[in-house]
């Protein structure tokens, strides 16, 4: 496993967003967000750009021989367009081998894992062998840039990860656990792109904050107890802890609740919340240690939550 | 039944987390004369968690007039 990513070019400041709130101050947004700026996407710069220009850096740094590559898998919501699939677009921009599959993947944060779980299936049923997952969302594209509660957290961004099944050193992607409670689908929703009429009344981004914060708080710690139960593990047998990187203040409390304030980790002052590439952008700035057992844990839009590990 | 140094404690907290000194936040408070704002409910729901292991919703919390407000709701679930 290795991992590549890229961040668009335009930068979005505290300062430039202090201008724009009343009431916020870049020092307030810093300490309650943990993000200092956040990468937006061009006009014309759409998510199979930030994925091919991901995987590109990525095949240079493998030096991985691009024609054995047997799956394609991105995880994105929102694609260049409705049809076809935005991994067919990376597909023909990385000029993939026509005996190469792809799909896309309609999941935000809990989506690496999801990711991990479908390559790693993939490979274990024999008949694929090397899978490139990527994960890229221009979420400034989706949200209302006057309202400071979205306005303030989320960047864009796009990963790589080559998942192969001999790869030196035995890096691994461990058992998965997944969860949805569909009944908070409401708590962060946008019907850009969708056909449901009447489409004239389609909104940017909404987002349910504080129902976001009860879901997490309440079910999180939970269900990562039965993640842990069901495969006999133990947290103290993990390094790190690297939770979706939805913002400090959620981290904080989250690793607090559950008592791994120590391992757990907090890095978003650069990207902001990037979606599906928060933990795939993290995981590659620690890849490069020591071997590592990270536990990784996504949650968000569904509302969803994703269990893995992976021993890099 | 809740002990009082537990409230205080709570109160203590909210304070530091709405960038306010102690005194400036006690029962009778009303919250719109503080910086009642989206963070604010999100570092109160929080803090309940942490201190008392309930939830709060931000609808429930929308109908609070003043921290005595908030104190009973908690007080409700504990």
């Amino acid at each position: 496993m290795d991992i590549a990513s890229y961040l668009p070019e335009k930068v979005i400041t505290n300062e430039e967003l202090a201008n724009k709130f009343e009431n916020w101050t870049p020092e307030k947004i810093f300490e309650k967000t943990g993000i200092k700026l956040r990468h937006f996407a061009d006009e014309n710069e759409n998510v199979s750009d930030m994925g091919f220009f991901a995987a590109k850096k990525l095949l240079e740094k493998t030096n991985f021989n691009k024609e054995k590559i047997d799956m394609l898998i991105l995880v994105t919501q929102s694609q260049d367009q409705c049809l076809p699939s935005t991994s067919c677009m990376i597909h023909e921009k990385l000029e993939l081998s026509s005996q190469c599959g792809n799909f896309d993947i309609n999941q935000g944060c809990s989506g690496y894992i999801y990711g991990l779980s479908i390559a790693k299936s993939l490979i274990a049923s024999g008949e694929f062998k090397n899978v490139l997952l990527i994960t890229g969302d221009t979420y400034s594209k989706l949200i209302n840039q006057n309202e400071s509660s979205v306005a303030t957290l989320f960047g864009d961004g796009a990963t790589a990860t080559l998942i192969v099944p001999d790869y030196p050193g035995k890096k691994g992607i461990g058992p998965s656990y997944f969860g949805t409670d569909s009944s908070k689908k409401d708590y962060l929703i946008c019907n850009y792109l969708g056909l449901k009429k009447p489409t004239k009344n389609q909104k940017p981004l909404m987002m349910n904050g504080p129902g976001i914060l009860n879901f997490t708080l309440s079910i999180l710690p939970k269900e990562l107890n039965i993640y842990l139960k069901q495969n006999n593990l133990l947290i103290e047998e993990f390094d790190l802890v690297l939770f979706h990187q939805a913002n400090k203040f959620i981290l904080k409390s989250l690793y607090k609740k559950i008592g791994i304030e120590d391992k757990g980790i907090i890095s978003l002052e650069n990207t902001g919340n990037t979606v599906s590439s928060s933990i795939p952008m993290v995981l590659e700035t620690i890849i490069q240690d020591n071997k590592k057992n990270v536990l990784l844990a996504g949650f968000g839009v569904g509302l969803s939550w994703a269990f893995t590990s992976v021993v890099i | 039944m809740v002990p009082e140094g537990k409230i205080n404690n709570f109160l203590e907290n909210l304070a530091e987390a709405l960038e306010l000194q102690a005194e400036c936040l006690s029962k009778d408070t009303k919250l719109d004369s503080i910086s009642w704002d989206s963070l604010a409910v999100i570092s109160c729901i929080a803090l309940a968690d942490e201190f008392f292991g309930v939830m709060l919703s931000g609808e429930e919390l929308s109908k609070a007039i003043t921290i005595e407000d908030i104190i009973n709701l908690i007080l409700e679930k504990v």
